[in-house]
């Protein structure tokens, strides 16, 4: 496999792992700040139309990011660690966040 | 009468789960068609992930809300939609990313594929992660749905 097809190989995996970090992190956030939620709900008439939306263009920009660096290290093997964490993070992160707001609140 | 939408949903997500679950088991022993057989069933599996987001978030934001969740919340099992839903219509945002990664690592290596043992790992481990969350998903649905009988069942 060439050097650039493995950099955009990792350029994909590196966006996909921040963008599930920033799925976990908005959805948090827009629970604890009622104006926020309001604010997601605002721009396209849901907050979670929003989320999606937000998490697609995030993905797009942060590809784009990595794709003009000339940074490339690892094996795609730690690359899939990486993400895996990342995605177990995120998935953990919410259903807690969740199971901790609906016992908090009764 | 159950919504459609909510049949597609799962079928589509069910699909896709298998399309991801083939790609698990057929690296394990791959063969002179595997690049170009997994590079569609991937695809397939990426395109079931998309159209299960498109189908079930049109069922949540037009319906869900509106029916179903008034019902839930009113029933005793209120933490099916305070915990499962919310977990899972967030959750669910993860698997089209994951789905794209594992087609383009696919698309991008090609004929190797075969050879690169580290590669096949890769794309075997997301793939089970992407199965996992799927069944998952699955999972989640059951106990929304419990949540609604057992809210009409008390009368809610």
């Amino acid at each position: 496999m060439n050097h650039m097809t493995l950099k955009r190989m990792y350029d994909m995996g590196k966006a996909t792992g921040f963008t599930m970090l920033f799925i976990a992190a908005i959805t948090i956030f827009s629970e604890l700040d009622v104006g926020f939620k309001d604010a997601l709900k605002v721009l396209t008439g849901h907050h979670w139309i929003t989320k999606s939306v937000l998490s697609i263009l995030f993905f797009i920009i942060l590809y784009y990011y990595f794709s003009r660096s000339n940074e490339t290290k690892g094996n795609p093997f730690e690359m899939s660690k990486m993400v895996i964490a990342y995605a177990g993070f995120s998935g953990v992160a919410i259903f807690t966040f969740y199971l901790w707001h609906l016992l908090s609140t009764g | 009468m159950a919504n459609w939408l909510i049949g597609i949903h799962a079928f589509l997500g069910e699909f896709a789960v298998l399309a991801f679950l083939w790609v698990f088991i057929e690296l394990f022993n791959p063969g002179k068609d595997t690049p170009s057989r997994l590079r569609i069933i991937s695809g397939l599996g990426l395109l079931f992930l998309l159209l299960a987001w498109v189908v079930g978030g049109y069922y949540y934001v037009s319906t869900y809300g509106s029916e179903v969740k008034p019902i839930i919340l009113n029933g005793p099992d209120a933490w099916a939609h305070r915990l499962i839903t919310e977990a899972k219509e967030h959750i669910f945002l993860l698997l089209p990313f994951l789905g794209m990664l594992i087609f383009s690592m696919i698309r991008f290596e090609g004929e190797s594929l075969r050879t690169d043992l580290k590669m096949r790992k890769a794309i075997q481990w997301l793939s089970l992660l992407v199965v996992l969350i799927g069944l998952s998903m699955a999972g989640m649905g059951y106990l929304i749905s419990t949540g609604v009988r057992t809210a009409l069942e008390a009368g809610a």
